[in-house]
Parts: structure tokens; sequence; C-alpha cells
């Protein structure tokens, strides 16, 4: 399990893998810190939210498939990492031992 | 192949309920923030600050007091707020990453300024006036932003600006002009407190902004009255200590042995925490512009708490002065750099999602979130 914060582990897998849909992000973050549920699953979709309104994110595409969302029809985000995230990251040392 | 239609559907009721939830979440922050000053003024009334009366430093040593109380009891509120969410673990890592947990140290200082300041002001002047003085904390805020991170203050934003330093204006000058005349009660420090309340309260939410775009708004909080506590312990106990001596734990025992003193902690503690929890679930859902705006309605809100607890009617300086800020803050707070959370904000049906694109000068001003 990582010691990087969920917040931060999340803004480093896009710097890493660039852009990225908000289920596939819950299934890593999930994984890397071994939670499951549709809790973890619906917090990381509002930390991605919250990511994308303070402007660190930009929303690349949407998509419907309620295979990845529990059953239910939801609307799933595919986002990216902008030239802003990117630097707050780095000015937040969290571009620090990251490939991208 | 995707249905367009139910795509578009999904995006509308998506938005709505993603609005529907923000504007709650900002009201229940108003109302919260407002009712903090109900407890906050009544435990003045209770031993042992009751009793700390006579003098200047028996008034600063109760407001010292009750703020390095109030601090501690919003911790524990906080701390199990992150436990029931599960969440203290990130708390732990988030704590870890120096160069984003450091900035909550000032934010922390700013904003335990502005809650003894708070204190203070209720003590000196009343409580109706420490809550509307706080209201003008969007000016620091916006020039702070300004001057850190280069954030332009449009002509809207300038407007919304000087309306609120006239609400200001109204607040502060019937009383400050009976100090200066010699009318007035020897209440100069309470005004110098109101003042010190909102330039904190701005600094800190400036501060707070960018350590907030990378860490969890609930792990956040919680790391930012850790800071305050950490604070009070290490710098602002021994400072009030070798200033009052042995008062200092005699009015700390005295308090702690008063289940009323007790009680109201824990209003204190839930109405302040839950305030700022409510106030940082809004911003990602309808814009930090939004939601500070509806935030400023706490003014109005603690001048009926207080009446409905007190029976005292508020200065009419008060109502008048409070309702122009809370115009300013509105303003201030709704203008165009918010243009996607306005987009958002109103039935998406009537935009198209697919043309709403975000450019750097749309981007919301992260500088001016409160405590």
């Amino acid at each position: 399990m990582t010691d990087m914060h969920m917040k931060g582990y999340i803004l480093q897998l896009f710097a890493q893998r660039g852009a990225l849909w908000d289920h596939e992000v819950a299934a890593d973050v999930m994984r890397e810190y071994a939670l499951s549920g549709e809790y973890w699953y619906g917090t990381v979709r509002l930390t991605l939210t919250d990511l994308f309104s303070g402007g660190l994110l930009d929303e690349i595409e949407t998509t419907i498939d309620p295979e990845k969302s529990f059953g239910a029809e939801k609307l799933l985000f595919k986002f990216g990492l902008n030239d802003f995230g990117r630097e707050r990251m780095r000015q937040s040392g969290l571009l620090t031992g990251v490939a991208s | 192949m995707l249905d367009t239609d139910k795509v578009q559907h999904l995006r509308v009721d998506y938005r709505n309920r993603q609005v529907r939830w923000g504007f709650i979440w900002a009201i229940w922050c108003a109302v919260l923030w407002g009712a903090w000053y109900v407890p906050g003024f009544a435990i003045y009334s209770e031993p042992p600050f009751v009793d700390l009366s006579e003098t200047t430093g028996d008034l600063l040593l109760a407001a010292m007091v009750i703020a390095f109380l109030n601090a501690i009891a919003v911790l524990l509120a906080m701390f199990v707020w992150v436990g029931v969410l599960g969440k203290t673990a990130d708390y732990v890592r988030t704590l870890r990453q120096v160069k984003i947990s450091r900035w909550y140290l000032p934010a922390g200082l700013a904003g335990g300024l502005a809650v003894f300041g708070s204190y203070v002001a209720i003590v000196y002047v009343g409580a109706q006036f420490a809550a509307v003085a706080a209201l003008l904390y969007p000016i620091v805020g916006a020039f702070a932003a300004r001057v850190w991170y280069s954030e332009r203050i449009t002509p809207q934003a300038a407007l919304g600006i000087i309306i609120v330093v006239l609400g200001g204006v109204v607040i502060f000058t019937p009383g400050l002009v009976d100090e200066l005349t010699g009318a007035g009660t020897g209440g100069w420090i309470g005004y110098l407190a109101g003042g010190m309340a909102f330039i904190g309260w701005g600094l800190e939410g400036a501060i707070a902004g960018r350590a907030l775009d990378v860490s969890d708004p609930d792990v956040g909080l919680t790391l930012r009255f850790t800071a305050e506590v950490g604070l009070w312990l290490l710098v602002a106990v021994p400072i009030t200590i070798m200033l009052a001596g042995d008062a200092f734990w005699a009015a700390l025992g005295s308090a702690l042995t008063n289940p009323a003193v007790w009680l109201l902690l824990v209003l204190l503690g839930l109405t302040f925490g839950f305030c700022y929890v409510a106030w940082y679930k809004s911003f990602p859902l309808i814009g930090v512009g939004r939601g500070q705006a509806i935030a400023a309605l706490y003014g109005p809100f603690a001048l009926v708490w207080l009446y409905l607890f007190t029976f005292e009617i508020p200065g009419v300086e008060f109502i008048i002065g409070g309702a122009i800020a809370v115009i300013g803050s509105f303003v201030l707070f709704t203008e165009k750099r918010d243009v996607l959370e306005v987009i958002r904000a109103v039935p998406a049906s009537r935009v198209r999602p697919d043309t709403v694109t975000r450019s750097r000068d749309d981007e919301m001003t992260r500088g001016e979130r409160r405590p």
C-alpha cells in the first residue's frame, strides 16, 4: 500500500497514465488501499468532481455502462490532468519520482 | 452504440442532483455558522467566565480560555467525523506529506486568531457585532489572492468589494465614533478584535485554498484544527500562563468542572466543525463562488438565532450593514470567473453541455475560501 494520501495518489495516476475513466481510477484506488464497496467508489468519484471543480482536471468524455457502476445507469466521466493540475502537483511535491 | 438522449438525460439528472446537494450543504453551513454565535455568547454567562469581567486582563483571559477550548472541541468533532468516514488513515498519510500539510499551519494560525478575535468582540461589543463584522472577510481574501496568486480583481469583483466595505463602514462606524469621542464604553478592543476576525478568516481561506487543491477537504479541515490546537498548546497557552500566571489554570480548571460549559463546548464543536464541513462539501458541487455567497447568509442567520435565544433586538446598524455586506458578497462571488458553475447551476437542459469548456479565466478563485 502506498504512503501517499488518496487525492495525491489519484493525481499521480493521471500524471503517469494520462486520461482515465472514473471507474478505472476507483478500481485502482480501491485495490491500492485494500478498500471495497459502493461507498469508496462514490468517494473516489466525488474526489474527481472536486479535482475537476478545482480546475486541476479536464473532462474528456462521458458514457454509460451499468456494469462499471454497480448496475446503476450512471454517467461515467473520463478525465485528464491539465497544465494547472500538473503545476499544483509540482508545487506540492507530488510529481517527485513520478514518471510522466 | 450509446443512446445520445439517454446520456443527455443522465447528464441533466447528474447536474441537477449535484446543484441541489450543493445548495443544501451551503445552506447548512450558513445555519450552523450563524448558530455557533449562540453558545459562543452563552458561555460567557457561565462560571468561571461570568466572573472574569472586572478588568481587561480578566476579559482577555476568558476569551483565551474559551477560544482554546473551542479549538479542542472542534478538533474532537472533526476526529469523530473523519473516523466515521473511514479517513483516519488518510489523515495520517496527508499529515506526513509535509509539502502539503505545512500549509495548514499558517491557515490554523490565521483562523485561530479570527476565532479569538470573535470571542473578544463578543465580550466587548456583543455577539451580533462579532457575527456581522466577520462578513467583511471576502475583502481580505480577494486582495490576498491578488497579491499571492496574481488572481485578477474584475470590475464586478471590485464592485462587490466596494459594497462589502460600505457594509463594514455601517457596521463599525457608529460604535467606533462613540469610542473615539469618549461616548463609548471602552470597547475599542472589541472593534479591533472584530477586525482581527475578518482579516484572520480572509487570510486563512487564501492560505488553505492551495493545500485543499491537493488534499481531501475532510482531512484538510482536521489538519487545520490540529494546527490550531498545536499552536495553542505550544505558543498561546504558555504566553497566557506567563501573563496571567495561576489565573489561567484556575479558570481552565473551573471551566472543566462546570457541566454547562461542557454542554456548550459540545455545541460549539458541532456547530463550528460542521459548518466548515458543510461549506467545503458545497464547493465541488456548486463552485466556491456560490458556496461562499450562500454561506454569507450566516450573518442574518446569526442575528435571528441570537434574537431567538436572547430576545435582544440587534442594533439597526448591524441589520443594515449586514444586509449590505451579504449583497456585496453575492456580487463578489457570483461573477464571470465562476461561469462553469453558473452553467451547472441552471437546468442543464437549457445549455448544450458539449459546448462547455473551461478556461483559466473561468477558473474559480481558490484564494477566497473562508476559514
